[in-house]
């Protein structure tokens, strides 16, 4: 059953080309955008680092690299997946190499001449400084955590995987922040204030003994200074305070 | 699906990320992460702890000493590590070099152990197979010929340990050798000390790289008022053992010995000084005066015997009542036949 499943992928995926390779233009945009986790994954191992941002050098690269491969597949070059892999880690191969030569990226063997030593300082201190910050910050918040004994590990392990759960969960840690009186309490009894939440929030106590420690993390982040966490979250369901 | 996610933590093999969904995850660790930065990755990227796996290198470390440790142990306590299968006693003779025979139930050498460099010198592979008395003679003759027994360094210290008790016992072990050594003797005056020794032992002798004999004296020792060191011990002539009382000897006995001794270095005196007369005189002395000459250190020394005899009797009863097994032996001296060989 699968074995004829990816047979009718892959002739789907070779009519696409074709239709492609004639001009269809929309075709061209809807395979990228399914593409895309591929693209990041294969550029991504293949500089073993984790692409920043889609404005980054290496992810347009690698997008060019694919747009290049759907226009020079050929099925007599074996299947368009291991042929895209190639093209791209062939391009990003070359900008490594060329970016050697002039970014202000500089690696440990060059930072020891002196000459690009004022270069790396004066691009990357901007970077450096607020990068600092936001790792002070996280430390701060990791400290915080371990008051409640709670740990980054534990979060990923028991935080909820439903989106609704998480919504909830968010809900409810944006109300103990906003409230002056619940902060004081959670801070000083170092325990959800379970009651009083229960009767304001109609939130059954099962809930809150679930999903404690995300609320807890949520909470310390709304009081931090992790303009960047806050951000997420307030973009995130349940997260808004006029949300759901 | 591209996650998008600010990084909190960066661990050995991982890093802790919180997506803009509010996402708790591990990623795989990659170069560059640095925590606070905010990256993209795909699902591929999630961590995942091998079934089984375990993370804790100092777990692992921990249990691969206790199997290489039971694996190395195990061999030291079972004692068929120590003695070939078909050892059914371990009879270790001592002077300066110490040696152990594996003997089976007919008392015949299955191995021969130099214990150490001294030993070597006196022992042959050719033994194995031979009778446990004969190879002891054999020991004892090298040991003379080496200089390591002389006149006045003549003791030695035969041990006797008896592993499968329903086939052999220390006694008749014992018998056989003093037989022997009667028999093969040209083992003039030696000063033979024999002591029993028991399995458990033999386990902490091995471990110690001394003889069954010498470790037996060691405990020995430990209960009289003696204090000494196994180490000593084990670098210890048994010749200074006896002189130094770390053997214990009945004080009768030691008086034996010391007058056997003077006995000895009288005759021997008086049979060098003949020679040397005998030397001189080359043509003038007849044989026959040197021949009377001899004869009379014999007659005395036979009488000698007789009376030596009738002493040990009542000694041997004495020794009978003796605590564990220490006994004392004389040789006695096989007539200046010997001396003219």
């Amino acid at each position: 059953m699968a074995g004829l499943l990816n047979l009718f992928r892959k002739n789907s995926l070779e009519k696409r080309l074709e239709k492609i390779h004639k001009g269809d233009q929309e075709e061209r945009e809807k395979i990228i955008e399914e593409y895309i986790p591929f693209i990041i994954k294969t550029v991504s191992n293949k500089i073993n680092r984790y692409i920043e941002s889609e404005n980054s050098e290496e992810y347009s690269i690698g997008m060019e690299a694919f747009n290049e491969a759907i226009d020079k597949y050929q099925s007599s070059r074996g299947s368009f997946i291991g042929f895209a892999e190639l093209v791209i880690k062939s391009r990003i191969t070359d900008y490594l190499r060329k970016s050697m030569k002039h970014s202000a990226t500089i690696s440990i063997s060059q930072m020891e001449e002196d000459e690009n030593h004022g270069i790396q300082k004066q691009l990357s201190m901007d970077d450096f400084t607020d990068n600092f910050m936001l790792r002070d910050e996280i430390e701060k918040l990791q400290q915080g955590l371990d008051k409640f004994h709670i740990t980054f590990s534990d979060l990923v392990r028991e935080a909820p995987k439903h989106a609704d759960t998480r919504a909830n969960g968010l809900r409810i840690a944006k109300y103990i922040a906003d409230s002056e009186e619940l902060k004081e309490e959670l801070m000083r009894k170092r325990a959800l204030p379970t009651s009083k939440l229960v009767s304001e929030l109609h939130v059954t106590e099962k809930i809150l003994k679930r999903s404690r420690k995300f609320i807890i993390v949520t909470v310390l982040i709304l009081d931090s200074d992790l303009a960047l966490l806050k951000d997420y979250i307030s973009r995130t369901q349940g997260g808004v305070t006029n949300g759901i | 699906m591209v996650y998008r996610g600010c990084i909190l933590k960066i661990e050995k093999d991982f890093a802790v990320v919180v997506t803009n969904t509010m996402e708790y995850f591990k990623i795989v660790k990659k170069e560059g992460l640095s925590v606070g930065s905010e990256i993209i990755f795909v699902k591929e990227d999630l961590y995942h702890e091998k079934k089984g796996y375990i993370r804790n290198t100092k777990v692992m470390a921990a249990v691969l000493l206790v199997m290489v440790l039971s694996v190395a142990l195990l061999g030291r306590f079972n004692l068929s590590n120590y003695i070939s299968n078909g050892a059914v006693a371990i009879v270790s003779v001592d002077i300066n070099p110490s040696i152990e025979f594996e003997i089976d139930g007919t008392k015949k050498v299955v191995k021969v152990l130099p214990l150490n460099e001294d030993g070597e010198a006196l022992i042959d592979k050719e033994m194995v197979g031979m009778d446990v008395d004969q190879a002891i003679s054999i020991v004892v003759k090298n040991g003379i010929n080496n200089q390591y027994i002389t006149i006045e360094k003549n003791s030695v210290l035969i041990s006797t340990v008896v592993i499968k008790d329903e086939k052999i016992n220390r006694e008749s072990i014992e018998k056989t050798i003093k037989d022997g050594m009667t028999l093969h003797g040209d083992e003039d005056s030696l000063n033979i000390v024999y002591i029993g020794g028991n399995k458990e032992d033999l386990k902490d002798a091995r471990k110690a790289n001394v003889s069954i004999g010498k470790y037996e004296v060691f405990k020995e020792s430990e209960k009289s008022d003696k204090k000494i060191t196994l180490e000593e011990i084990k670098g210890m002539k048994v010749q200074e053992m006896v002189d130094k009382k770390v053997l214990k000897i009945e004080e009768k006995e030691e008086k034996k010995i010391r007058i056997e001794k003077k006995k000895e270095e009288k005759k021997s005196l008086k049979i060098q000084k003949e020679k040397e007369i005998s030397q001189e005189n080359k043509g003038e002395i007849s044989q026959e005066t040197v021949e009377k000459k001899k004869e009379k250190p014999v007659m005395e020394q036979e009488k000698k015997n007789i009376k030596d005899d009738k002493d040990n009797k009542d000694d041997n009863d004495k020794k009978n009542q003796q605590k564990k097994g220490i006994e004392k032996d004389h040789e006695k001296e096989k007539g200046s036949k010997k001396d003219k060989d």
